[in-house]
């Protein structure tokens, strides 16, 4: 037997008071009456015999602790392992799964009719649930018991244009399980090695490779010459004109030549036709359009996917970020870096290095390479803009020194924008990494005479090329500290890459990646609107009284706006589970995932025990005061 | 000590009552009750028919020689009436609401002594428990009330009750016979049979006044209960059902009714007060239609 809800077996402790109950009102209460003469007289024989007559005494207290009993039962969800069966199905919704096959049916098409066919080959009382893998996760159909319903989920759901976030299903899927045993059936057009290789998963692969040619992003050329690839030598721009690069990708398509081009209003504005030299190419097109119009860039040939052959945007194009994180794994930087309006590509250190091999240029390959727990020393050329986790100083700048513990931040630059809305007082780091800045660094941060963050130019460029090399040093390793489980920790993050590319506070990103729940404290539904880090509205609901944005897309401060003073909550990102952060600097609190409830689990605990005080009025009432019962 | 009042507005509800003649006995002494008896008094009344068993004495032989029928002269005796109140005074009479029975019991024992003290009859009031109490004997005159009233406040509300014992004592210290009002519960386990055939057997009329209270009808026991008799101090375990209560109420009552029969077959007097009664009431209405008064 297993408890769903074993909390319920608290409720166990009602037997204390119904059986103390029980012995205080055995205590026969004393009544003076005139004369007993009567009294005695009266006939109090009982039919029943003496064990007849003791269970009847008893009933009241078998009764009672029945309704306990039944009442722990219901709160506690007792669940018999042989209909704990379960079926838990990851089904990918990506923008990808649109790609139609050769039968007519898109990838989404093909995995739900799987999941249909297993549903339909699963008995009643098997509790399936299924998870759309896009971003965020969905749970379509959480322990569903009737295949109907699963059926009817199923039913209403289309790829979404996300991108897919597989693992993060999985771990939910995996959070979700009851039975250890269960497998997780995954379907997907992607395979994920390190996921399929996993015992507990199931890994099916719907859709076949097919050659696909796809905008990948669109943003503004802001260096001429810059974007990589580009094909054909295009003018200069006019004054009143605004270059733009369309970056395509491609897939078993290379050489081909390709036709984009730049419309507006059904008008086209700009066309070139490249060949596909790798697997990004970039094109730059040039037009001139009043701010808020809005454009669209396509690229032909069309292919099985025709989705990403197409960008809509609003005039002008933002500046497209372009970051670099060089980890052996750390889903933190990850999340806080994957953000809109900004690529992110994902290296490990040895790609990182073939890479720089390959293309000397850093700065052209992304605007901000962040590496995380470098461990080779003085070999990244000093060109670019960086910002270094702990580790050891890739550019050979800083001396070691012997490595502090136990620190908090004690003095910093106020005014600095590196430091914008962050909270340092709360930051605790367990190890510097020893990192002793040169005398030209200027110092953000540091606790007493131990650096924690400082920015680094090279005095040995010339003075006009000094912002070619800039990094901003954090002289801890992220896993030796606090700060990633901090609200202030993606801003800090975009706040140090907003500083590296001059981009003053109104123009950087304002919105932190994430995909976590977030809730407010109660608050009266009718004025009650919730407003995100970039300034919309966000869809929110009542639960269990509190207000609830139920998948947040980017991590930051959000606000609830009730007319008064605005309440605002800070939301970070963590890896393993659904975290909800407080105001601003609060730590992270985990928030366990919502149990299955039965409809008596779902009263507070005062309702419930206005019932089992109901119930167990009602027994001594019927059973005692209308003289059912009758002592022998 | 029973608390009640007997003031002006008892007293006015007694005015103007007076026993009736067939309770009347007769007395060495004259009072205000006329009553029929043959040889004696003064004042002529009636002839009626000789029958065997009269004194021969007794005819009138003017009128035998006349009509040749022996006739009997009746004559009219006035005499005095002997009233004599037994007021129980035991523990079990302390219960009782809005009033203790105690408490209506002497008030009815002064209205009584009031309307016999007001027609110049004497009175003799006595409480009992288990053995007879405090007595006033042969009372006379409206001034004398005071001194009954005084008398039954002060009288120490305890013990059980023993009808029996208080009867026989009574009988012994009694010199005139007379009417006998016992004001009780009569729920003593002794039985009130045989105290009253003794009263009955020293030619006194009896008047039984059963004084009871709700709570000696189960008013108030329910579920399982303790019961302690508060004048033995006994106890026993109940658990008041409905239909025990039912049973119990069913006994108390054919108790009452036992009663009543008892003392009417013997052509004496009962009457059934509640502490819940009117005590205006029970004097002008109850004891009217008893026979007690008129």
């Amino acid at each position: 037997m297993t408890l769903l809800a074993p909390g319920g077996l608290w409720w166990l402790l009602m037997v204390v008071p119904v059986v103390g109950l029980f012995l205080f009102r055995r205590r026969i209460s004393e009544f003076e009456i005139p004369a007993l003469v009567f009294w005695e007289q009266t006939d109090r024989r009982d039919t029943l015999g003496r064990w007849g007559r003791r269970i009847r005494r008893w009933l009241s207290l078998l009764l009672q602790l029945l309704i306990v009993l039944m009442l722990v039962a219901a709160l506690s969800e007792p669940v018999n392992p042989a209909y704990q069966a379960e079926l838990l199905v990851v089904l990918d919704d990506s923008a990808t799964m649109q790609t139609i096959e050769e039968d007519d049916q898109t990838r989404f098409d093909i995995g739900r009719r799987i999941i249909l066919d297993r549903v339909r080959g699963v008995p009643t009382g098997v509790r399936t649930t299924v998870i759309l893998a896009g971003t965020p996760p969905k749970i379509i159909a959480d322990r569903e018991t009737i295949p109907q319903r699963v059926r009817a989920a199923l039913s209403e759901r289309r790829p979404r244009d996300v991108n897919p976030q597989v693992e993060q299903a999985v771990t939910l899927a995996r959070r979700k399980r009851q039975n250890d045993a269960s497998t997780i059936l995954v379907i997907s057009d992607r395979y994920n090695a390190q996921l399929a290789g996993c015992a507990d998963v199931e890994w099916l692969c719907v859709g076949q490779p097919h050659p696909n040619l796809a905008v990948a992003g669109v943003s503004a050329a802001t260096q001429p010459g810059t974007a990589q690839g580009s094909a054909g030598a295009s003018p200069s721009p006019q004054p009143d004109e605004q270059a733009i690069n369309v970056i395509l990708t491609q897939r078993g398509m290379n050489a081909t030549t390709v036709t984009v081009s730049l419309a507006a209003d059904g008008r086209e504005l700009a066309r070139k036709t490249v060949p596909l030299q790798d697997d990004s190419t970039v094109v730059r097109l040039s037009a001139s359009l009043a701010p808020g119009d809005p454009f669209r860039v396509h690229v032909e040939p069309s292919d099985r996917f025709p989705l990403d052959n197409t960008a809509c945007g609003v005039w002008p194009v933002p500046t497209h970020v372009r970051l670099q994180l060089v980890t052996t794994g750390n889903p933190f930087l990850e999340a806080a870096l994957d953000q809109p309006d900004a690529s992110l590509q994902m290296l490990s250190p040895e790609e990182h290095k073939a890479q720089r091999e390959l293309r000397p240029p850093v700065d052209q390959a992304a605007n901000v390479i962040i590496l995380d727990s470098p461990h080779a020393a003085a070999e990244e050329p000093r060109r670019g803009r960086f910002i270094v986790f702990g580790g050891r100083d890739p550019f050979g700048i800083t001396r070691a020194a012997v490595p502090a513990t136990d620190l908090t931040p004690t003095q910093w630059s106020a005014d600095n924008a590196l430091l914008r809305d962050i909270d340092l007082l709360r930051w605790h780091i367990d190890r510097t990494t020893g990192m002793v800045p040169p005398h030209f660094a200027q110092c953000v941060a540091q606790s007493d005479d131990v650096p924690l963050i400082f920015v680094v130019r090279d005095p040995g460029l010339p003075e006009d090329a000094r912002d070619d090399f800039v990094a901003i040093y954090v002289n801890f390793d992220l896993a030796h500290s606090n700060i990633t489980r901090r609200a202030g920790f993606p801003v800090f993050l975009w706040n140090a890459i907003d500083h590296l590319l001059n981009r003053r506070p109104e123009d950087a990103l304002i919105s932190y990646a994430t995909g976590m729940p977030l809730a407010f404290p109660p608050q009266r539904r009718s004025d009650a609107r919730v407003v995100d880090p970039t300034g919309r509205d966000v869809q929110a609901f009542f639960d269990e009284g509190r207000m609830v944005v139920p998948f947040p897309e980017y991590a930051g401060f959000y606000r609830l706006d009730t007319g008064g003073k605005p309440l605002v909550r800070a939301l970070n990102y963590v890896s393993d589970g659904v975290r909800a952060a407080g105001k601003p600097g609060e730590e992270a609190v985990d928030r366990p995932p919502l149990p299955r409830r039965t409809w008596l689990a779902t009263l507070p605990p005062w309702g419930v025990l206005v019932a089992a005080a109901a119930a167990l009025l009602l027994i001594e009432t019927l059973l005692f005061h209308r003289g059912i019962v009758k002592m022998g | 000590m029973p608390e009640f009042a007997f003031g002006d507005r008892e007293i006015s509800t007694c005015q103007r009552l007076v026993y009736t003649s067939r309770i009347a006995t007769a007395s060495d002494a004259s009072g205000g009750h006329r009553i029929r008896r043959s040889g004696e008094g003064a004042d002529f009344l009636d002839y009626r028919r000789y029958v065997v068993g009269d004194d021969v004495r007794r005819i009138d032989w003017t009128v035998f020689a006349r009509l040749r029928q022996p006739y009997i002269r009746i004559l009219q005796h006035e005499t005095v009436l002997h009233v004599n109140v037994l007021v129980d005074v035991s523990r079990s009479m302390a219960a009782g609401s809005p009033q203790s029975k105690a408490a209506l019991a002497c008030r009815l024992a002064c209205a009584l002594a009031y309307v016999a003290l007001t027609n110049g009859d004497r009175v003799t009031l006595a409480t009992f428990s288990d053995q007879l109490g405090h007595t006033l004997a042969n009372l006379r005159g409206r001034a004398a009330l005071k001194r009954i009233v005084t008398l039954l406040k002060s009288a120490p509300l305890g013990g059980t009750t023993d009808l029996p014992t208080s009867v026989d004592t009574f009988c012994e210290r009694a010199k005139h016979r007379g009417l006998v009002i016992i004001l009780s519960d009569f729920l003593a386990p002794g039985g009130y049979q045989e105290p009253i055939r003794r009263l009955l057997a020293k030619r006194f009329r009896v008047f039984a006044i059963q004084v009871l209270d709700q709570l000696d009808w189960g008013e108030g026991v329910r579920g399982p209960l303790r019961l302690r008799d508060s004048e033995t101090g006994r106890t026993t375990d109940v658990l008041a059902s409905d239909r025990y209560l039912n049973e119990y109420r069913r006994r108390l009552r054919e108790h009452a009714e036992r009663l009543d029969a008892f003392c009417t077959l013997r052509g004496q007097f009962y009457l059934y007060a509640s502490t819940r009664d009117d005590y205006a009431q029970l004097v002008t209405r109850g004891l009217r239609e008893r026979g007690l008064l008129r």
